[in-house]
């Protein structure tokens, strides 16, 4: 699972998600990529859930990016616990995204594969996505 | 339409010129239907301008892509050849929001960015099972207007695993210059890698549970915080 090496604090206030993500909102490395179109957190499971996916369907043949990092701590509280007594321990690691963010890139596969494997990566988040090719992106090449 | 064809067969953009500056009269020419541009260079004076963003998607989207020159029809004003340069878009949706425009002199030299096309199949993608990866998609040129290239071919048929194929080895017309760094990788063919899926225990059990927390500085000044306090209070006791 991604989550990083070094944290200068263990634990992290939730904080605001606003607006849409002015970087990383262009495709960088691959053909095909798979866009958010809302805002929210995604897991370091659901992450490692879709690039699961995706490699497990293109085989041998397509060459993936993961575009986001879960560097962000969500803290849990213990189940039966009264509230108070400090914040909870820290149980997973989210990356947090706006409204335009790629998540996945993908090269070496034809249109329909990739489509299909960023279908399946797509199920395994929480959030709306879109498919976006470089055709279709029309943004710098 | 905004879009007319000259005689010389150009493409000719309308445009007018905009007095509001900043983000409210931006603003406020997108809901009208328009997008703000501004037009420099070739020794002219910055003019602002606002132009129909259909019509510039359509020239983004032309073969020639963004170094299509047109002409600019500016009402009230000059009529001249131009190119884009630089473009923003909307992150969700994609539509243009801004265009910067820059005059072409067809005498003088031009600096622009030209894309990279392959060609045939690698030898490392048809028997060995690799992945061709395009690393640079576009390479920086220097000619005339006249002379601009539509795409830079690359033949990549002869790569296989671990080859690659540079800037130095690509065959571009006489009159176009490659500014460009020429050893750098334009494609090269990658092997795949074999994913060997370990079980969700092993693979727990590899991971910490905890990244590593920076301390260094915070437990120093905790520390000597701490002795402050201790001496303060030995202090006043002493006083009592």
């Amino acid at each position: 699972m991604l989550m990083p090496k070094k944290v200068k604090f263990r634990k992290q206030q939730r904080g605001r998600m606003s607006g849409k993500a002015w970087t990383g909102s262009s495709l960088a490395f691959g053909d095909y990529g798979l866009k958010v179109t809302e805002c929210g957190w995604i897991t370091d499971r659901q992450i490692e859930a879709s690039r699961v996916a995706m490699t497990r369907f293109v085989k041998r043949g397509g060459k993936v990016w993961i575009r986001v990092f879960p560097d962000k701590p969500v803290t849990k509280k213990p189940a039966e616990t009264r509230m108070g007594k400090g914040k909870g321990a820290p149980d997973h690691w989210v990356a947090v995204v706006k409204p335009g963010r790629i998540l996945f890139e993908m090269e070496g596969v034809p249109v329909a594969q990739a489509a299909e494997a960023m279908r399946l990566a797509a199920h395994k988040l929480s959030l709306r996505t879109a498919f976006i090719s470089r055709e279709s992106a029309g943004g710098h090449a | 339409m905004a879009t007319t064809q000259t005689s010389s067969g150009r493409l000719a953009i309308a445009a007018q010129t905009r007095d509001g500056r900043g983000k409210g009269p931006a603003r406020q020419l997108r809901r009208a239907g328009q997008i703000p541009a501004t037009l420099y260079g070739a020794g002219g004076a910055p003019v602002a301008l606002a132009v129909d963003p259909k019509t510039v998607s359509r020239v983004l989207h032309s073969v020639s892509g963004h170094n299509t020159i047109f002409e600019l029809r500016i009402e009230g004003g000059e009529n001249t050849a131009a190119m884009i340069v630089d473009w923003q878009l909307e992150p969700l949706k994609g539509g243009l929001l801004h265009v910067d425009l820059k005059r072409i002199a067809m005498d003088r030299l031009l600096k622009l960015r030209v894309p990279v096309q392959t060609q045939g199949e690698a030898v490392g993608v048809k028997t060995q099972g690799g992945i061709l990866e395009l690393i640079t998609r576009e390479v920086e040129i220097e000619c005339l207007p006249g002379d601009i290239p539509e795409f830079l071919t690359v033949d990549v048929s002869g790569l296989s695993i671990g080859q690659s194929f540079r800037i130095s080895e690509l065959k571009a017309d006489a009159k176009v210059r490659i500014l460009t760094d020429a050893d750098r990788v334009i494609a090269h063919i990658i092997a795949v890698k074999e994913v060997v899926e370990t079980p969700a225990a092993e693979a727990a059990a590899a991971t910490p549970a905890e990244p590593e927390v920076i301390k260094k500085g915070k437990a120093e000044t905790v520390e000597a915080e701490g002795e402050a306090k201790t001496e303060g209070k030995e202090a006043k006791k002493e006083k009592k």
